[in-house]
């Protein structure tokens, strides 16, 4: 047969050695004592990183102007164009996104996420879609290339937190449509870590999973850790801090990590560091704790713009210690882009630097609170709107109810208390029933339901206040 | 690496890469072995892009 490739043999071992050494512990070409996954991305001067940052943002909005329908009509609305944005002060001339615009468009062609979408239909690879807690869900179209950001974006933080190709990293999470933990899975082979998919598993048998195979790193929310632990105590008689290899712990989709009390009750059950991270699907992994845990959360603004709005002004905060709602634009994802979007979460500028040395800027306590009031339960958003649906809905309760989260050891529980206008026991134990079910589908959360006579719950003369968040005490 | 020479030799060299790649992606159209993972190729090295970008910024 003719030689068409030249000198390019792939039947010979050279071509399988080019990228694998021969001796097997001689690890990988690349030295794991450097500190950041982008050296120089990560210790820009803040002149610089705000020059890099214009130009993404005027590329990002000129990509969504040019390619979606949606945000050419939203910045038409006030007869603004890209050119328009000249320096970062332009940038809140930009009209912002909230969730309940996406909602609106999507679920239309090009089937399902409607004209935001700014690639043909055929690139898109990866479907997710937010909890739906807060309403309708929203889908989140990506393609490879906005893939690839997400586990960049997540290798960006894992490297920061001490993760490396030496580490055995095991994930107790159920993947699903949802974004959770999925980028965490994909940064962590980018990296070179040895990746361990704990998916189906019960509580009892990843434990000992990282018992026996040494797994040294894992994420999970803060919640699970904790009950984690707990299980390993109680069921197995395994004390995790000296019976398994853990060192490290990446936790997500609860604040837990970023308040102290927690963070320092993880790190003693697993004799582990603890890091909290920051993100959403509509948005990406847009914040993290480093190895030296400033008592914040670095922004990641090489690739995202990050504003803080004044609550009750509008105005633009940019100096510390000021709290405002997060505003922010994911600078290079392209499927969906993400401009101006409001995340509703309450946070404030650190006035300190961080001793890695990354100019990142930090987010004093991280992610403090969310503007609506909505918060999470165990990893999950709950919205009071979304219970009072529920309860409303069904004529045999009356208007009275209330809403008390609490914690029972370290795992969440949410007790609703509400008026029954029935009084029969198994009228009553229908109710139940039915209440128990419908919160569940609405909220994908499990409640302890308690009924009361008519006319027993407080009444509330001006603002009601249902929704009582015990967790929060002290 | 570190100097401005290897950082712009680096730069030059992902270009290249982006540059074969493309023209092995147009041209595999016929091909879904090549083509798919020329696609793949592509995405990753416009990450690499992204990563850099900020040293053409003075």
């Amino acid at each position: 047969m003719k030689k068409i490739f030249g000198d390019f043999e792939p039947s010979g071992l050279s071509f399988l050695e080019e990228t694998f050494p021969r001796n097997i512990r001689k690890g990988p070409h690349m030295d794991s004592n450097v500190p950041y996954w982008n050296p120089y991305i990560e210790t820009l001067p803040l002149e610089q990183m705000q020059k890099l940052q214009l130009r993404k943002f005027k590329r990002i909005l000129e990509w969504g102007f040019e390619r979606s329908k949606f945000h050419k009509s939203l910045y038409d609305s006030i007869g603004l164009e890209p050119g328009d944005i000249k320096t970062l002060d332009d940038v809140h001339l930009v009209p912002k996104v909230e969730k309940s615009m996406m909602r609106e468009i999507q679920r239309k062609e090009p089937f399902p996420y409607g004209d935001i979408l700014c690639v043909p239909l055929e690139e898109v690879t990866e479907f997710r879609q937010t909890s739906g807690t807060t309403g309708q869900p929203v889908y989140q179209p990506d393609t490879w290339q906005d893939w690839e950001w997400w586990s960049e974006c997540w290798a960006t933080l894992l490297w920061a937190q001490g993760y490396r190709p030496s580490d055995r990293v095991f994930i107790p999470f159920g993947y699903n449509v949802f974004v959770a933990f999925w980028a965490g899975h994909y940064a962590s082979e980018k990296i070179g870590c040895e990746t361990v998919p704990g998916g189906v598993l019960d509580t009892e048998a990843r434990i000992l999973k990282m018992k026996e195979i040494c797994a040294t790193a894992l994420m999970a929310t803060p919640t699970y850790v904790l009950g984690m632990a707990d299980t390993a105590k109680k069921r197995l008689g395994l004390d995790p801090a000296k019976d398994l290899s853990i060192t490290k712990i990446t936790c997500a989709g609860e604040p837990g990590a970023s308040v102290p009390a927690t963070k320092k009750r993880i790190e003693t059950a697993w004799g582990a560091k603890v890091f909290d991270h920051v993100g959403a699907t509509e948005i990406g992994a847009w914040g993290f704790e480093c190895a030296c845990q400033p008592g914040g959360l670095h922004i990641n603004e090489a690739m995202f713009l990050v504003e803080v709005e004044d609550i009750e002004t509008g105005e633009i905060i940019n100096e510390p210690g000021k709290k405002g709602k997060l505003i922010i634009t994911a600078l290079d994802r392209i499927a969906q882009p993400c401009i101006r979007f409001d995340a509703k979460d309450i946070v404030e500028y650190a006035d300190y630097q961080c001793d890695c040395g990354r100019t990142f800027r930090i987010l004093k306590g991280g992610v403090i609170g969310r503007a609506d009031d909505i918060t999470k339960v165990k990893g999950v958003l709950l919205a009071p709107s979304a219970i009072e649906d529920v309860v409303r809905s069904i004529p045999a309760l009356g208007n009275e109810y209330e809403v008390i989260v609490d914690k029972k050891g370290d795992i969440d529980e949410i007790f609703l208390r509400v008026e029954a206008l029935v009084t029969s026991g198994s009228d009553l134990k229908d109710l139940e029933s039915r209440l128990k079910t419908e919160l569940r589908l609405k909220t994908n959360l499990g409640y302890k339901i308690e009924l009361f006579p008519e006319g027993s719950l407080p009444r509330y003369e001006v603002k009601a206040k249902r929704f009582k968040d015990l967790r929060k005490k002290g | 690496m570190g100097t401005n020479e290897e950082l712009s030799k680096l730069f030059e060299n992902i270009q290249q890469i982006n540059e074969l790649t493309l023209e092995a992606y147009n041209s595999s159209s016929n091909f879904p072995a090549v083509n798919r993972n020329c696609k793949r190729i592509l995405a990753s090295v416009k990450m690499l892009m992204i990563n850099l970008e900020q040293l053409d910024i003075s």
